[in-house]
């Protein structure tokens, strides 16, 4: 990457910013589909910005659910970005101004600003923003313009994501081995959780988070 | 629904979840057991670990599971390599642009 764009853009973001463009693209298409207006999709892109929950929304939509349920079910889903919240803001130990960043705290910026030393606030702006521009432009474009990026692409943007979680897990593994057990536990757990559908995320993070607890530091320990 | 309750169901949502991200923000500053900070330690790697299982297996249509296991089994070997991540993630996309064009399974 150029020196100058990797002054403003941390190198990370661009998996990132790559993988929500089809999802949010998805995202736009299928509520316009619903017959919603196209500034729906695209406002909750720009104020509420948690994928899962988003699309929780069109569902809950579309099935007629009443609006005091549907908006608790959406709390319920994001649950877990307090818990990311929590263990985020504890590890980067900043001011109290810069902390209205955690408005651009997702499940994918948690976890590339978790790994490797603590970033400072200009530090994870360079890794949100971007990510946050192409979930709203993605959005925008799906509601408006619906069907122009070749589904090829489309669909071959959705492995990135996936593979800078593989990656970012790696180089953690590499620097700390302990990790393993959180990593393992909390896929097991999230895995097994599967039928209770949003909540699976959180018990995947709290198994491991658990697992940390229990296993990691008596690892540490025993290593000469 | 209407106009006015989808937007009450944006602003209702919205406010909700900025409310669950930035609240703990403001309780990070306080001591904690020593028990509570490990565990928070480990959720960074409990989260990759979930999020891995949860998105996998749809990070590609239906039907393309060869596809999917060789875009990531280049971003692995990829990633073994110095160099960011840049490299990794390209090359999981051309793979799986690539198993995706010639329909492999």
């Amino acid at each position: 990457m150029p020196p100058r764009l990797a002054r403003i853009v941390d190198t990370r973001a661009l998996p990132i910013a790559l993988g929500y463009l089809p999802v949010a693209f998805a995202f736009g298409l299928a509520a316009v589909a619903l017959h919603a207006p196209a500034w729906f999709p695209i406002l909750l892109s720009l104020l509420l910005y948690a994928g899962a929950s988003q699309f929780a929304a069109l569902h809950l939509v579309a099935t007629g659910a009443p609006l005091v349920a549907s908006v608790l079910a959406i709390w319920l889903i994001n649950l877990r970005m307090a818990l990311e919240s929590l263990s985020f803001f504890r590890r980067a130990g900043w001011s109290r101004r810069p902390r209205a960043l955690a408005l651009w705290l997702t499940d994918e910026t948690f976890v590339a600003a978790s790994l490797g030393p603590a970033p400072q606030p200009w530090e994870f702006l360079r890794l949100a923003w971007l990510p946050y521009s192409a979930w709203v432009a993605g959005t925008a474009l799906g509601a408006l313009l619906g069907g122009i990026l070749p589904s090829l692409l489309r669909d071959a943007f959705g492995i990135s994501i996936d593979a800078l979680f593989l990656t970012l897990l790696v180089s953690t593994l590499r620097q700390e081995p302990s990790a393993v057990w959180s990593a393992l536990c909390g896929a097991a757990a999230a895995l097994l959780a599967q039928p209770l559908g949003g909540w699976s995320l959180l018990v995947g993070m709290g198994t491991g988070a658990i697992a940390h607890l229990l296993i990691a530091p008596k690892v540490k320990e025993t290593r000469p | 629904m209407s106009g006015a309750r989808l937007l009450l169901l944006v602003f209702g949502a919205a406010l909700g979840t900025a409310l669950l991200r930035y609240l703990p923000a403001f309780f990070a500053d306080r001591p904690a057991h020593r028990h509570l900070e490990r565990l928070l330690q480990g959720v960074p790697a409990a989260a990759l670990g979930a999020l891995l299982v949860q998105s996998a297996p749809t990070a590609l249509p239906p039907g393309h599971l060869l596809t999917t296991i060789a875009a990531l089994s280049v971003a692995i070997v990829l990633s073994l390599r110095p160099g960011g991540v840049l490299w990794p993630v390209a090359g999981a996309v051309a793979v799986a642009a690539f198993g995706l064009f010639l329909h492999l399974p």
